[in-house]
C-alpha cells in the first residue's frame, strides 16, 4: 500500500509557478487614490488602517507635485448632515448657516491639484444621514452631477480631483448599517494583522524573557488569530490586530513577561471574551487555554504564568503549519 | 487465425465525455469545495457536492439515479465514487478514498486543476506524460502490472509508435485498434517500439491477418486510449484508425493555410513531449 501511495503521489504531483505577489494594502489604497477612486480601509481592531492611509497620503504628498488640501475628520454616532454638509447654528439665540466640514472642504480646495479627504472610523456614523446628496454626487459617473441643497440653495457638485477615503472596523457590529448603495460607490480594501510589521516593531523595542522570543510570541499571536479565523462565530473579521499585541512600556524598557502577562489581561483576553459573549467558557477554552478559562470564569487574572505557557503551547501549535 | 493471450490488463476509464478538461475542470473546482467531506450518502454535503457537480459539469450521470422519487434525498446505490469514483483517480485528481479515511482529498494536481492553474494543453500534457501503468486506481492493474515488474506510459508509448511511424511514411502515421491489440499489447515495451513498427509496417504491406482474439478487455480499452489521444488533439480519428494530428486540424478540414503547413513544429513538440516523459521513469 506505501508503494502505491508513493507511486501515485508521484504521478499527481504538479508544480505550479510561484504565486505572484499579492498586491499590498498601502499599493492598492495609493493606486485608488491616483485614479480618483474614493476607498474604505475595512479590518479588524490594531491592524493599523488609519496609520496606514495617513502614511499613503505623505507618500503620494511627497511624491507627486499636484497635491493640493488633506483634511482628517473622524465620524461618531453624533456626527450629522448638519456638521458634515450644511446646517445651522444658534449664537444669541438666533440661528446662522453653517458650512459642513465637506462643503468647507470642497469650497477651500485645489481645484487643479488632488484633495484628500479623510474619514476615520467612517461606520460610527449613520452614513446615509450624514451624506445626504453626496451619495449621488459620488456615484461612479459623478463628474456631471449637481445637487441643489436644501438649506443654502447652492449647487454642490462632486469636484473630479477629490478623493474620499474612509477607515472602518470590521469588528464592531454597527457595520450593518453600511448599505449595499453606499458600498458600491467606495473600493473595499481589507486590512489584515500585519506580522512581518509587528516582527519590526517588537524588534525595535526588544523582548526580555528566557521563555520566549519574538519569533515564538508572534507564531503564537498567528495560531490565536487563526483559531479566531476559523470559529463560526467571528472569523477574519474579528482577528487581533498586530498593535494589541504590543505592551506599552515607557522609554526603552525592554518587554517582559509581565508585560505580555498584562497585555493579555487587560485587553486580549477580555476582547476574546466579548467577542464570544461573557460566559461561552467552552469557546474561550477552545480559543485561549483551559487554564484562562477557569481564571475567566472565576473572574481571576491569569497568572504569568498561564499566559506564558499558553504562548509557549500556542506557538508550538502545527495549526497554522 | 486469433488466439487467446493472457496480457497485462490496460486499463482506461471508458466514460469519454467526462475525462474532457471542460468536464474535468469544474468537477475539481466542486471537490476543491468540499474537500475533507466523509464519502457517504448519508452525509448531506455529498449530496450538495453531487448536484452542483451534476450542474457545473452539465453531466447528470455522476451518481447512479436509482432513488425513484425526486423527493427521496437519498440514494440507496451509493454516492459518485460507485459510479464514476475512478474516474477522478485515474485521471490523478482525487486520492483513492480508502486511503484517506474516505474523504474528499484533492491531489496536487487536482489542486491546481480546480483553481485554474492548469490550462487545456497543460491538462492533456500532463495525463499523457504522467498516466502510467501500473495505476493505483485499479487493483488488477496494480497488481499485474508490479507482479510482471514492467512500467508503461501508455499515451506515450502510442505517440511514440506513430512518431516513428511517420518518419518512415508521413501518410503511414496511423494505428488501428488491431495493430495495437497485435503488436504494441503484447510485450508493452518503450525501447521496443522500432521493432513493433518494422513489424506493423511488414503486416500492413502483408495484409497479415488479426492476430489478438477480439475482446472488450483488449480492443475496447485500446480504443478508448486511442480515444483519449483523439481528445487531446494530439490524434485524429479517420475510418477506424488514429493519424498523428501534425497539423491541429481534422484532415477534412484541411484549407489553404493548412495545406501549406507541413507539421514539424507539431512534430517537435510531440517528440518532446514524448522525451520528457520517457526521461521521467
Amino acid at each position: 500500500m506505501d508503494k502505491e501511495k508513493e507511486v501515485f503521489e508521484k504521478m499527481s504531483d504538479y508544480t505550479t509557478a510561484t504565486n505572484e505577489e499579492v498586491e499590498s494594502t498601502g499599493n492598492l489604497l495609493k493606486e485608488n487614490i491616483r485614479n480618483r477612486q474614493h476607498s474604505i480601509l475595512i479590518g479588524p481592531p490594531g491592524t493599523g488602517k488609519t496609520r496606514t492611509a495617513l502614511a499613503i497620503i505623505e507618500e503620494i504628498k511627497l511624491e507627486s507635485c499636484d497635491f493640493g488640501n488633506f483634511e482628517m475628520i473622524q465620524f461618531h454616532p453624533q456626527y450629522s448632515y448638519q456638521d458634515f454638509i450644511e446646517g445651522y447654528t444658534v449664537k444669541d439665540g438666533v440661528f446662522h448657516y453653517k458650512k459642513g466640514a465637506f462643503k468647507k472642504f470642497v469650497d477651500s480646495s485645489d481645484k487643479e491639484k488632488l484633495n484628500i479627504l479623510l474619514i476615520d472610523e467612517i461606520n460610527r456614523s449613520d452614513i446615509s444621514s450624514v451624506f445626504g446628496e453626496l451619495l449621488f454626487l459620488i456615484d461612479n459617473d459623478t463628474n456631471s452631477k449637481v445637487v441643489k441643497l436644501p438649506i443654502s440653495g447652492e449647487e454642490m457638485r462632486m469636484p473630479s480631483n477629490m478623493v474620499i477615503i474612509g477607515t472602518m472596523n470590521s469588528a464592531d457590529k454597527n457595520i450593518a448599517i453600511m448599505d449595499f448603495a453606499i458600498r458600491r460607490r467606495f473600493s473595499f480594501i481589507f486590512v489584515k494583522p500585519d506580522y512581518k510589521g509587528l516582527c519590526s516593531w517588537l524588534n525595535s523595542i526588544g523582548i526580555v524573557s528566557c521563555d520566549i522570543d519574538i519569533t515564538c510570541y508572534v507564531n503564537a499571536i498567528k495560531v490565536l488569530n487563526n483559531r479566531i479565523i476559523k470559529h463560526p462565530l467571528m472569523g477574519k473579521n474579528m482577528t487581533l490586530g498586530q498593535s494589541l499585541f504590543v505592551p506599552k512600556t515607557g522609554d526603552g524598557k525592554l518587554i517582559s513577561n509581565e508585560d505580555i502577562a498584562k497585555q493579555f489581561n487587560t485587553l486580549i483576553i477580555p476582547q476574546v471574551e466579548a467577542y464570544l459573549g461573557y460566559g461561552n467558557l467552552k469557546d474561550i477554552s477552545e480559543i485561549l487555554s483551559p487554564e484562562i478559562r477557569l481564571k475567566s470564569q472565576l473572574g481571576d487574572l491569569a497568572s504569568t504564568k498561564d499566559i506564558i505557557n499558553m504562548i509557549k503551547v500556542m506557538s508550538k501549535s502545527k495549526e497554522i503549519s | 487465425m486469433t488466439k487467446e493471450i493472457k496480457l497485462l490488463p490496460w486499463k482506461i476509464e471508458a466514460f469519454r465525455e467526462y475525462i474532457t478538461y471542460e468536464t474535468l475542470q469544474p468537477a475539481a473546482a466542486v471537490l476543491k469545495t468540499f474537500e475533507g467531506e466523509l464519502f457517504t450518502p448519508r452525509n448531506p454535503e455529498i449530496i450538495r457536492m453531487q448536484k452542483l457537480l451534476q450542474e457545473r459539469t452539465g453531466k447528470k450521470s455522476w451518481v447512479p439515479n436509482r432513488s425513484g422519487s425526486n423527493d427521496i434525498n437519498w440514494n440507496i446505490e451509493g454516492d459518485v465514487t460507485r459510479n464514476k469514483g475512478r474516474v477522478f483517480t485515474s485521471m490523478l485528481i482525487l486520492h483513492p478514498k480508502d486511503w484517506v479515511e474516505n474523504k474528499i482529498k484533492l491531489t496536487n494536481f487536482g489542486n491546481a486543476l480546480a483553481v485554474g492553474e492548469v490550462s487545456k494543453e497543460e491538462f492533456y500534457f500532463f495525463i499523457i506524460s504522467n498516466f502510467q501503468y501500473p495505476h493505483p486506481a485499479w487493483d488488477d492493474n496494480w497488481n499485474a502490472w508490479t507482479k510482471a515488474e514492467k512500467h508503461l506510459l501508455p499515451f506515450v508509448y502510442l505517440l511514440q509508435t506513430l512518431i516513428l511511424l511517420y518518419e518512415l511514411n508521413p501518410n503511414e502515421a496511423y494505428l488501428s485498434t488491431e495493430e495495437v491489440a497485435d503488436y504494441l499489447y503484447l510485450k508493452p515495451d518503450h525501447l521496443k517500439t522500432p521493432v513493433y513498427v518494422e513489424k506493423i509496417v511488414k503486416a500492413r504491406e502483408d495484409n497479415s491477418p488479426q492476430i489478438v482474439k477480439r475482446s472488450d478487455e483488449v480492443h475496447r480499452k485500446i480504443s478508448d486510449l486511442l480515444g483519449f489521444l483523439c481528445l487531446t488533439k494530439f490524434c485524429y480519428f479517420n475510418g477506424n484508425k488514429i493519424f498523428l494530428n501534425m497539423i491541429d486540424q481534422h484532415q477534412g478540414e484541411l484549407v489553404f493555410f493548412n495545406k501549406k503547413r507541413k507539421g514539424q513544429d507539431k512534430l517537435l513538440e510531440v517528440k518532446k513531449l514524448v522525451y520528457d516523459a520517457l526521461n521521467k521513469i
